[in-house]
């Protein structure tokens, strides 16, 4: 009897499920090195700006807030509508970017000829960098309304895509072979049964990780390619700050709110994914 | 005659790895295979559950040599759950496939889960359970479908020694309860004493058998009975240890 109750332990405890509701929890306290890590960091900002090399935290703070609410009075934009539209070409160009890599990823991580045939093809796109696209884009979009705006999509979409192909193909093709199998004795004799309730239920959470990294490589993107374009994002207007000449604080405002964002992004879909994979051992 | 092995070799890339092996299950018999490491006892349960197909010789369960052989029960080592899918969920895996109407398999699934112990477990994820539990919902997976045969490879192999003679004690209970015909590997030989009805010891590269030793004590075993010492020094004299 006491054998029984040391194997069921783990419910009477309640620790195991415990420990996994927290991990999901969204509001979760800071440890006390990150709050340490931020007090040091303005701390020796505070000292970079006695020595007159930056803008004290007081004034960049105070720059900052007045970006936000009032915006910038040359553009007449705030930073939150500045950032929407490099977030809009975000969205859009990884969003098709994700549906085909995710697909197109499935199908050549499953059907090995497919892949062995398509390799060579996608060994030469991979290492080209995305912004080496632009020129393309303009060539190829020139006809349409809004040149730009496409050849942006198109440089985010060549960023994002490979990240999330790659997660894709590998997580398929590494699924664990006696899974398959127990799924086989079970009954699942036929190829779309495995596929279906086997193959892209446990491709989930490596599909997700693509997304994330998709995603950071498509938001580095879209900064680089609004340095060359006209629509008012956050690269466009890091560059023409630039080109006005001397607005350090703005650029670096600008700057860190990228990095920030870039942040909040990949915490978003950690989060989600803990969501969607709740079984997955983040 | 559930199962019926008839001279089986298996090579692989013309190693040969089992070698002339003939047995034969009644219905309702426990028996279990044993024997060195890299002998060829997964093989052979691979085999049997025709996820490889031999080289030579047949194997029949109930009477017929098709491949598809949805009447086995796999019972695999370490469990393999499928680690997206709930206690109950894994169960109902099979039942699913079958084309079994959701009342039905909510009520066979938590009789299964019931019959292994694991009630109020059916919404745990694999990662949430232990060795011993996900052991459990590996075999409630294959009893759920009625199988006439389980195969078991080591299925209690990485279990610590009290949950393990736990799960044991409890193997049997299932077994008196249900009779159904099992075929399980294991290298643990006071394990295979005190669970069989028949010890099939096989030898090292190439796979023989080289005896079936029938064990007639009854069910529930006493482990320091010198009936089962006994039985247990043979077993051992066979392997040569
Ligand atoms: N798919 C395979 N391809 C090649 N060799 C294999 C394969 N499966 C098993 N073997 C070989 O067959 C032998 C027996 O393996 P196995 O059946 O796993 O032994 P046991 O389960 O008794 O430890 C081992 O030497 C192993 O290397
Ligand atoms: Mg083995």
């Amino acid at each position: 009897m006491s054998q029984f109750n040391i194997d069921k332990g783990i419910k009477s405890s309640e620790n195991v499920k415990g420990q996994s509701w927290r991990s999901i929890n969204i509001l979760k306290w800071p440890s006390w090195e990150r709050w340490a890590a931020v007090l040091a960091g303005l701390l020796v900002w505070t000292a970079c700006a006695r020595l007159g090399l930056v803008a004290s935290p007081y004034i960049f703070g105070l720059k900052f807030m007045n970006l936000l609410i009032i915006g910038d009075p040359v553009y007449n934009l705030t930073l939150l509508q500045i950032m929407g539209t490099s977030l809009e070409t975000l969205l859009i160009g990884a969003g098709l970017a994700f549906a085909l890599a995710v697909s197109s990823g499935i199908l050549l991580g499953y059907f090995r000829s497919l892949n062995r045939f398509a390799d060579v093809f996608i060994s030469i796109c991979r290492p080209i960098p995305p912004l080496a696209w632009i020129p393309v884009g303009y060539v190829l979009f020139a006809q349409l309304p809004q040149p730009t705006f496409w050849v942006q999509i198109m440089v985010v979409f060549m960023g994002a895509f490979f990240p999330c192909f790659n997660a894709t193909v590998h997580t398929v093709q590494s699924t664990d072979p006696i899974i398959i199998e127990a799924a086989q004795t079970l009954g699942a004799r036929r190829q779309r049964q495995i596929l279906a309730q086997v193959i892209l239920p446990s491709a989930v959470p490596g599909i997700i990780s693509g997304v994330r990294s998709g995603l950071g490589v498509g938001w580095m993107c879209i900064i680089g390619a609004e340095f060359v374009g006209a629509r008012m994002g956050i690269g466009a207007y890091i560059w023409s700050l630039y080109q006005l000449g001397g607005r350090m604080s703005e650029i670096m405002i600008a700057i860190l709110s990228v990095g920030l964002i870039g942040y909040l992004m990949n915490e978003i879909v950690i989060l989600l994914g803990r969501r969607i994979a709740r079984w997955y051992s983040w | 005659m559930v199962l019926m092995v008839e001279n089986v070799d298996k090579e692989f890339n013309g190693e040969c790895v089992l070698k002339g092996i003939t047995f034969s299950l009644e219905e309702g018999e426990f028996a279990c295979l044993t024997g060195p490491s890299g002998g060829g006892k997964t093989t052979l349960l691979r085999l049997i559950a025709g996820l490889i197909a031999p080289t030579s010789g047949h194997i029949c369960l109930d009477g017929s040599l098709s491949r598809a052989k949805p009447d086995i029960g796999y019972v695999f080592q370490e469990g393999a759950l499928f680690p997206w899918l709930t206690a109950a969920q894994n169960v109902a895996f099979g039942l699913k496939l079958r084309g079994i109407s959701a009342e039905e398999t909510r009520y066979l699934v938590q009789e299964a889960l019931d019959m292994v112990e694991l009630t109020g477990f059916d919404e745990y994820y694999p990662k949430e359970l232990s060795g011993g539990m996900r052991m459990r919902v590996a075999l409630a997976r294959v009893l759920v479908c009625k199988p006439k045969l389980i195969l078991m490879d080591e299925p209690f192999g990485s279990l610590d020694f009290r949950t393990r003679n736990k799960i044991q004690k409890d193997m049997v209970k299932l077994w008196l309860r249900l009779k159904p015909t099992i075929l399980i590997v294991t290298h643990n030989i006071d394990e295979a004493v005190y669970l069989s009805n028949k010890i099939i010891v096989l030898s090292s590269r190439p796979g023989q058998i080289v005896e079936q030793v029938s064990i007639t004590m009854d069910q529930p075993r006493i482990r320091t009975e010198k009936s089962f010492n006994l039985i247990r020094e043979h077993v051992l004299s066979l392997l040569g240890e």
